[in-house]
């Protein structure tokens, strides 16, 4: 009834509306002109090559050896024009009719007037209220880089990016301003140009602009429901200006193993033995040295090519680009190629109030990854066995023996291959109804799709248990996205001091998952591996399975944004997202957020005060949603095979309830409180800001624990507890030395995060400690090394603490509860793996034509379970296998167990990256723009009292989608591959 | 004029914002919502296999440590180099030393409690069902409640006072019951379906009469070990539980390794059997990798390696006389050979690979205070019950019988001897049992009291977890039979009932511990 009265007065006003474009369109009656000026800095010395354009075009000119300019605009009244330079804050300047204008840049270690894309739009630092760091592409760490978290590691207070181990297949993992949920945390959400939930691995780093990150919630709760991890939005490059350009950056690394277990060698393992009293005749009889870890290793070379080209008018502009990367990691076995496909068209017309955008994007990703378990069989293979035997074939001897086999074996002859293909296509357009009011559409279309082969020889020690195995499996992802913003804005009064700018949005997001997985085993003929199922003898009821599920995500949401000058600025947001995973009665949820921030340096009082050339004050609050842990149907009572049941002679499959259905299950919540200090002192050469939060998580999604019965399964999804971070964060960027010919700038951060869990029960759940982490050691089946616990962070160890090994060679462990035995009562807190402070310091210089730069980054304060000492720094398996050397090796006289000896202090420095480059002088060379060449070096060193393989462990080890993933964080696992260190060699050219 | 346009612009947009645009219904795919399933008598039954299939995890490793580690069966030493001490749950099992942490004592809970909760579930579900005939629906609705009061009666006699929660619709946070309401509770229950139940042709796997009467024989049976009552004489009612069942058409399979062979779904002694299928992927008989060493696959000619875990108490595997040919049929004792080569196997400690009977704790090497340390990798017999074939792999295809006709002979004759019976028509029934084991009748008795049915129980069901509860009811609980050892352990009555979880409680806490053992709180 409502909705046709709607359409009927729509109808009738159409021809109202109609009219009202074609009027609009004519009614813009602009006075173009040219315009002439000059640009001097601070000292009052021309700016050569300062970049003037007309703000909102790609219309630009660039300044001349006397820093004049002359320029075309087509509004002498209205437009303004944007003058930028590297080391100086950018300047608007509106014309207000004049042709001839006079304009001064001032220096500074970070541009003030530089835009940074916040969601839904765009805000100069000096205007932006909320918690927002940007990072742009001189920032960016230098070397080899798979995506975008590879370029901000480091380089952001707050966020934290860990790549724990060597596995080139392997992504980063991140974390914004600590763990804010139990459930799956999948970090911040990625936004590409406008585009919520996106895959980094889809944007080549070539293609990278700039690179928002949304710290507190008055900046993110525009992003609502999967904003409460924070949010990081990726800006790709855009065509430019009139010219066209092409750009080849290329480079080749070379990665050789950092660092690899300390195991004994055949001369000290007959000696451990020798002193232990062990006859190990029956195994030395192969005349063999090997080192292990040795053998699973090499150099990888890797090579990256990225070529682009760009280019535009006044009226359109466009930027293509490919990428292709060729990554071999220091596994025999390991390995990644991709190819990065990207386009982008932006045409404008009517008068330039119809902005249309067209982008496309493909990559193709082929993988090898590496299989864990070969770790674990180099840890336990004794020195003295061969990889081959005399006549060439495979030492197969002790493949049987448990985790013990060949692991080159397993290397060579089987495979775990992925490939993926993720493809999208987006297209924007955007009107100008009227001056300032900006309606827009964005329809978005993604398919990603996987498809994985794993095949064990059945000679193998992995293939062997049941005689070859094959696997095949894929699943696709499809997702349509649909949004529609008005935007409008408008400035007035005084010198247009009062700004307005408001939003209103709706998006309508749907997501359906589809997979399927066969497996055989048992071949007889082996040489076809994977690629034909049909050879393996059994197949196995539930080893061919498939399935499909969707999901929908609807919100309306809306910004009003006022400031006064650059003095006072407030902006409110709000969200309402509806997601179909939850309960019939709780699909919505409110997101609100608030920010206002005082201008203190525009001030009249502060207009002496000459060593204070900004100073920002801002205060935030919002309200963010979390949803990522929740697979869709977790609401609703649901039946699905289960097994098979005899009947008759015959074997069906039986049908169960799926999983406990909680009809009440609804958004978890995230606020956060955020305060921050921006200050830019001493004419601009100390830039820097201050910040505190407190981000509380409420009704907390997770599997807990419930009674059976009255349940049927012994978890449900639910919203219980709660959880706690505060923490305090510090920028500064100075430029030390800044003369004609050399520049050296210093950036340091430091971020201190706190997290406590606050609460696991509510009046229907119960829990106060959940036990979780399994370092797996031989004895140690199910033995945990955390807790999850109110008033305890998540990554709290709690184990047998352990006060030392006696003169006998036993553990000294402390009998906590005094009852005279040691039992799992007595287990205890063991400090936790979250550190105190994480670091940053990043320095660059250059002289002349040479630029250089070096990073360090680091924690201190946090602990890491060495678990390979634990497991193989004992004698009690030596005599078939192997050990590690460590002090304790030969006098313990008891079999390891989980405690917390092997709970080291991780605190860490690495050397991240340094590189060297030189440009070479092109001013005499008509057809190139730009050449320069680099080296550069990852992973130096490591200053770090850990005595393991690497203080930077993996926050969770396995696969993102396990419902316990990052709650056991700060585990050096035994499966773990070492790291690389990378020397590369690089071009940048650009015609 | 502008502002008119202006309104009529918001207008259409807000054309954006009807109900289509605001549909959050999920569409669901690959699972089947509750409302429309249940509604073909393939789906009813469907969901019946469900509950039979709870009876799958009855023989698995928490219930083989609770019922013949805690008893003097079986044990799990810890291994040379650590394997098996895994929080020293194994210890505290063979030395009555457990607490509320003990990990195969939680998980032996949760597994019981949950099966439990999905045979509430599928009740309600058939119960509500108008699809079926009346007899027919009675007949599945006590086929569940049989399989429930079986889940029951374990979680009874581990642990005595336990919730008693049969309403699925029921979501009150349940209470310990005291042991003689949920005992009371499970005579009536079981005497009520008794006679509602398939009958034995034709129904293998199923929950028949036969099985409802040999529960019934158990509960009379153990009445006084657990210190409950009953009305009138619990071992007269044994005799005629009993009775009843050898009246079925039961027969003692004239093989006793018929009764373990792969294809043992074709032995006329199984009552209640869990059916197990080797091609399948879940709930899944694993017998083999809990007991035998990695490397005794060879023996059989099989890829799988198992984990090296379960062995016998020393002495109990002493107590078969030489000629006793169930000695062979249920352990794997002596060196292994690898058929290839002839040659015996030799560890990764540089052993010949030989099951001895002893198991010899290393000095040294004991830990945490206690006598119990470790021992060599190859020691203690293993199981060989239901032998195991080259093409084994993750699972077996041997089903096991929670009940069959042998149990339901020696338990006649204890009760026949409890009842102050004469000893002579006990070893009758022994006999029966023992001539069918030995092949003839020079081993038979001229007449038993309570030491011979006992030992005779030990010598027939080795593995099949009857140990604790036999243990108890002879009034040998406290003495495990790894004399060797010099573990001894911990004495006291309470321990007779496992202490109640610590994680059950945590997600119950009206749950109350069970006398003797530390509280909650």
């Amino acid at each position: 009834m409502k909705t046709k009265d709607l359409f009927n007065s729509f109808l009738h006003r159409k021809v109202l509306v109609l009219s009202a474009f074609f009027l609009m369109c004519t009614m813009a009656f602009a006075q173009q002109g040219t315009v002439t000026g000059k640009v001097i800095d601070d000292l009052g010395e021309p700016v050569i090559g300062a970049n003037v354009i007309v703000k909102g075009t790609t219309t630009g000119v660039i300044t001349d050896v006397d820093g004049n300019f002359s320029l075309t605009v087509k509004d002498l009244k209205k437009d303004v024009i944007t003058v930028s330079f590297v080391g100086y804050n950018t300047v608007d300047e509106p014309l207000r009719g004049r042709t001839k204008v006079g304009i001064k840049l001032e220096s500074s270690v970070i541009n003030l007037g530089e835009v940074v894309a916040i969601g839904y739009g765009t805000q100069t630092r000096r205007q932006i209220t909320g918690s927002v760091a940007n990072v742009s592409e001189e920032e960016f760490n230098k070397g080899l880089t798979r995506d975008a978290s590879d370029l901000l590691q480091g380089k952001v207070a707050g966020l934290t990016i860990t790549s724990g181990s060597g596995d080139v297949t392997r992504g980063s993992q991140i974390r914004l301003r600590g763990t804010s949920t139990l459930q799956n945390d999948q970090g911040p959400m990625i936004v590409i140009d406008g585009v919520p939930g996106g895959d980094m691995s889809t944007v080549a780093p070539d293609d990278i602009e700039a690179i928002s990150v949304l710290k507190d919630a008055s900046s993110a709760a525009i992003y609502g429901s999967r904003a409460a991890g924070g949010v990081i939005l990726i800006t790709t490059k855009r065509g430019s200006g009139s010219k066209t350009q092409v750009s080849y950056n290329g480079y080749v690394t070379a990665d050789v193993v950092a660092n690899k277990p300390d195991m004994l060698n055949a001369e000290e393992w007959r000696d451990a033995n020798r002193q232990l009293g062990n006859d190990v005749s029956v195994f030395d009889q192969y005349n063999a040295d090997t080192d292990w870890f040795g053998e699973m290793m090499r150099t990888g070379i890797s090579q990256s090519h990225s070529l682009s080209l760009s280019g535009g008018s006044s009226k359109s502009n466009y930027r293509a680009s490919y990428t292709f990367l060729d990554r071999n990691g220091i596994a025999r076995d390991n390995s990644m190629t991709r190819h990065n496909f990207r386009f982008q068209f932006q045409q404008r017309a009517i008068n330039d109030r119809l902005r249309i955008s067209l982008t496309g994007s493909a990559s193709l990703t082929d993988m090898d990854m590496p299989n864990g378990t070969n770790y674990i069989l180099a840890y336990n293979m004794a020195p003295i066995l061969p990889v081959k035997n005399p006549d060439g074939t495979w030492m197969t001897a002790f493949n049987a023996e448990y985790d013990q086999g060949n692991p080159i074996q397993n290397q060579e002859l089987n495979y775990r291959r992925r490939s993926n293909n993720y493809f999208y296509g987006q297209g924007d357009v955007q009107f100008e109804i009227i001056d300032g009011l900006v309606a827009k559409v964005s329809l978005y279309k993604s398919r990603s799709s996987s498809d994985y082969s794993r095949w064990d020889d059945p000679t193998t020690s992995i293939g062997l248990g049941n005689n070859g195995l094959a696997q095949r499996s894929s699943n696709t992802s499809n997702r349509e996205l649909m949004e529609w913003t008005l935007d409008y804005n408008k400035s007035f009064g005084a010198d247009e001091m009062h700004k307005i700018n408001g939003l209103i949005g709706y998006s309508w997001e749907n997501n359906e998952f589809a997979s399927q997985y066969a497996q055989v085993t048992n071949f007889a003929v082996t040489s076809m591996g994977a690629d034909n199922l049909q050879t393996g003898n059994t197949l196995k009821i539930g080893n061919v399975t498939s399935g499909r599920n969707a999901y929908k995500l609807i919100s309306m949401f809306a910004r009003a944004n006022y400031s006064y000058g650059e003095r006072y600025m407030v902006t409110a947001t709000v969200r309402r997202d509806g997601s179909s995973k939850f309960g019939a009665e709780h699909k919505w949820g409110i997101f609100p957020s608030v920010s206002a921030a005082w201008g203190i340096s525009q001030e009249a009082f502060m207009e002496n005060v000459d060593w204070v050339s900004d100073l920002k004050l801002r205060a935030g609050w919002g309200v963010t949603g979390n949803q990522d842990g929740l697979t869709p149907y977790k609401s609703l009572e649901l039946y699905q095979s289960s097994g098979t049941y005899f009947s008759n002679g015959a074997f069906l499959t039986a049908f169960a309830i799926s999983q406990n259905a909680n009809p009440n299950l609804k958004w978890e919540e995230t606020s956060m409180f955020n305060i921050g200090l921006d200050f830019q002192l001493f004419k601009g050469r100390l830039n820097g800001t201050v910040e505190w939060y407190s981000k509380q998580t409420k009704d907390m999604l997770y599997n807990y624990s419930v009674p059976t019965p009255t349940y049927v399964y012994g978890t449900i999804a639910a919203n219980v507890g709660d959880m706690s971070n505060k923490g305090i964060e510090l920028a500064l960027n100075f430029d030390a030395i800044r003369t004609k010919n050399f520049r050296w700038t210093t950036s340091l951060n430091l971020a201190h995060n706190k997290n406590e869990i606050t609460k696991l029960s509510n009046e229907l759940y119960s829990t106060d400690r959940v036990y979780v982490g399994d370092p797996w050691i031989r004895g140690a089946s199910g033995v945990t090394s955390h807790v999850v616990e109110e008033g305890c962070p998540v990554g709290q160890f709690f184990m047998l603490k352990c006060n030392g090994i006696d003169a006998n060679g036993k553990y000294i462990i402390e009998d906590v509860n005094g009852d005279g035995q040691i039992t799992d009562d007595d287990r205890t807190y063991c400090g936790d793996a979250q550190p105190d402070l994480t670091f940053g310091w990043n320095n660059t210089f250059s002289w002349k034509n040479w630029d250089a730069s070096f990073f360090i980054r680091g924690t201190i304060g946090n602990k890491v379970l060495n678990n390979p000492v634990a497991a193989y720094g004992n004698n009690t398996y030596i005599s078939g296998t192997n050990a590690m050397k460590n002090d304790m090796l030969l006098k313990m006289s008891e079999s390891s167990r989980v405690c917390s000896y092997y709970v080291e202090d991780a605190s860490f420095a690495r050397l991240d990256n340094m590189s060297l480059g030189y440009t070479f002088n092109t001013k005499n060379i008509g057809w190139l723009t730009k050449a320069r060449v680099y080296v550069a070096a990852q992973n130096l060193f490591v200053i770090t009292g850990y005595k393991g393989l690497d203080p930077e462990v993996e926050i969770f080890r396995g696969e993102a989608s396990d419902s316990n993933a990052g709650l056991d964080p700060g585990i050096e696992p035994r499966n773990y591959m070492p790291k690389a260190r990378s020397f590369t060699f690089g071009v940048n050219l650009t015609f | 004029m502008k502002k008119k346009s202006f309104i009529a612009f918001l207008l259409g947009a807000s054309l954006l914002f009807t109900p289509a645009c605001t549909n959050l219904d999920e569409d669901i795919y690959d699972k089947l919502p509750a409302q429309s399933f249940g509604n073909t008598e393939i789906e009813i039954n469907a969901l019946l296999g469900t509950v039979y299939n709870t009876l799958k995890n009855y023989f698995n490793a928490n219930y083989t440590a609770l019922d013949d580690m805690g008893g003097s069966m079986s044990m799990k030493p810890t291994r040379k180099g650590g394997d098996w001490y895994d929080g020293g749950q194994y210890r505290e099992m063979y030395m009555h030393d457990y607490t509320a942490q003990t990990s195969c004592i939680r998980g032996a809970w949760s597994t019981a409690s949950s099966n439990i909760g999905k045979c509430n579930a599928t009740y309600q579900v058939i119960e509500a069902s108008e699809l079926l005939s009346e007899a027919d629906k009675a007949m599945k609705l006590a086929e569940i409640r049989g399989v429930r009061a079986f889940w029951i009666y374990k979680m009874m006699d581990y642990w005595g006072n336990v919730p008693l929660v049969t309403d699925y619709s029921d979501k009150e946070l349940p209470t310990n019951k005291p042991r003689q309401e949920v005992y009371s509770w499970l005579l009536s229950e079981v005497k009520d379906i008794a006679d509602k139940l398939p009958a034995r042709e034709g129904n293998y796997g199923k929950f028949t009469q036969g099985a409802a009467y040999s529960l019934l024989a158990v509960l009379y049976l153990n009445a006084e070990a657990w210190g409950v009552t009953c009305d009138g004489n619990a071992y007269q009612q044994v005799i005629s539980a009993c009775d009843k069942v050898l009246g079925m058409g039961y027969i003692l399979e004239p093989h006793w390794p018929d009764n373990f062979s792969i294809d043992n779904e074709n032995s006329q002694e199984a009552i209640l059997a869990a059916v197990y299928d080797e091609a399948d992927t879940s709930n899944t008989n694993q017998l083999h990798f809990n007991t035998l060493h990695y490397k005794d696959n060879i023996v059989f000619g099989a890829s799988f390696s198992a984990w090296n875990g379960m062995c016998a108490q020393p002495d109990y595997a002493k107590l078969y006389s030489d000629d006793d040919p169930r000695f062979d049929w249920s352990f794997m004792h002596g060196i292994s050979y690898d058929p290839a080569t002839g040659e015996p196997i030799i560890t990764a400690h540089n052993f010949v690979l030989d099951h001895t009977i002893d198991v010899t704790i290393l000095p040294g090497t004991e830990r945490d205070g206690t006598p119990w340390g470790d021992v060599n990798q190859h020691d203690g017999v293993r199981t060989l019950k239901w032998p195991y074939t080259s093409s084994m792999t993750s699972a077996m295809g041997h089903d096991f019988h929670i009940f069959r006709l042998a149990e339901i002979y020696l338990m006649k004759a204890e009760a026949i001897i409890r009842s102050g019976g004469s000893g002579a028509e006990a070893a009758a029934l022994v006999n029966a049992v023992r001539s069918r084991a030995f092949g003839d009748t020079d081993h038979n008795y001229a007449t038993v009291g309570l030491d011979e049915i006992q030992l005779e129980r030990r010598l027939e069901f080795a593995w099949e977890l009857k140990s604790r509860q036999d243990d108890i009811r002879f009034g040998c609980f406290e003495t495990g039979m790894w004399s060797a050892s010099n573990c001894p352990r911990k004495t006291g009555e309470h321990l007779k009932l496992y202490p109640v979880s610590f994680t059950a409680w945590q997600t119950n806490p009206n749950l109350v511990q069970n006398p003797g053992y530390p509280s909650f709180n």
